[in-house]
């Protein structure tokens, strides 16, 4: 699939500063040190074309936005309610992405996770695309994994304790 | 103005309910579903005057509610916020009842605007 970077920039870009009020901007992607968890959600595309859109968000930037979108705080806001803000970001963003491709795609409901030092893997598919953003302190990716007929391929392997979407 | 929101998101309940204050909807009465079956059953319980309905939930998705409201011949102004913008499943939802489809993220004043023509 051929789709323009800038769309996936100025809809993640977009749906932040929307949902939480934040500034963001793009960032290098760079390796953290391990000791931060990471919010994974994930939604797949499939129909005309088949994949998926991860959103990765620090742990700490995923508490203090969340926090921002319930009134609460970072110290007090709950694993739930940052799962469920990191889940609505991941489908603002794919269901946005989906309106780009052509031909007729089912989204699904997002699924999150949060951890330290772990890697997502969409079976039979590879990243065609990462971006890394900063915002407030933070770092965030959104990646595009597109489902390959016969398995994937890895073209962003691990090597950081940051966690990647990969093939499987 | 009883105005019922479906979404099986609680942040998105919210944020969709600041949004509708902010339009200056905070003196209607906003109640909350969390997927497309409990909008059902409060639905035949108690007529709101509008729903304002996810597209994507677990147990009954925004366009089965929509069909069944059409299917048990409740008269109610429907309407959609989702994330899901394409062309087709704006033109699926106006052909199955839905007057509008509000495409996330929004601001309060695409609340201002469409919910004001509604009542024009």
């Amino acid at each position: 699939m051929n789709f323009d970077e800038t769309d996936l920039l100025e809809i993640t870009e977009n749906i932040w500063s929307s949902l939480f009020g934040l500034p963001i901007e793009l960032a290098p992607d760079t390796s953290s040190d391990g000791h931060e968890t990471w919010v994974t959600a994930c939604v797949q595309i499939s129909g005309s074309w088949e994949g998926a859109v991860i959103v990765q968000c620090e742990g700490s930037l995923a508490r203090r936005s969340a926090a921002l979108m319930f009134d609460s705080t970072p110290e007090t806001i709950a694993s739930d309610e940052v799962n469920d803000a990191m889940g609505e970001l991941v489908n603002m963003v794919g269901g946005n992405f989906k309106s780009l491709i052509a031909g007729t795609c089912g989204l699904s409901l997002p699924a999150v996770v949060e951890g330290r030092d772990y890697s997502v893997k969409v079976p039979g598919s590879h990243p065609i695309k990462r971006v890394a953003f900063a915002s407030d302190g933070g770092v965030l990716t959104v990646t595009v994994l597109e489902r390959v007929e016969g398995g994937g391929r890895t073209t962003h392997p691990p090597h950081s304790h940051a966690p990647r979407a990969a093939s499987r | 103005m009883r105005i019922l929101i479906v979404d099986d998101s609680k942040a998105m309940r919210l944020i969709v309910m600041r949004a509708l204050r902010q339009a200056g909807y905070g003196d209607h009465t906003l109640v909350e579903a969390t997927d497309g079956a409990e909008a059902l059953a409060m639905i035949q319980t108690t007529l709101p005057d509008l729903v304002l309905s996810d597209w994507n939930m677990p147990k009954m998705s925004g366009i089965d509610l929509l069909r069944s409201v059409t299917a048990n011949g409740i008269k109610v102004k429907f309407g959609f916020v989702t994330s899901e913008g394409t062309a087709e499943m704006h033109q699926l939802a106006i052909e199955s009842g839905a007057l509008f489809v509000i495409t996330k993220p929004f601001t309060p004043e695409t609340f201002r605007e469409t919910l004001g023509a509604l009542a024009a």
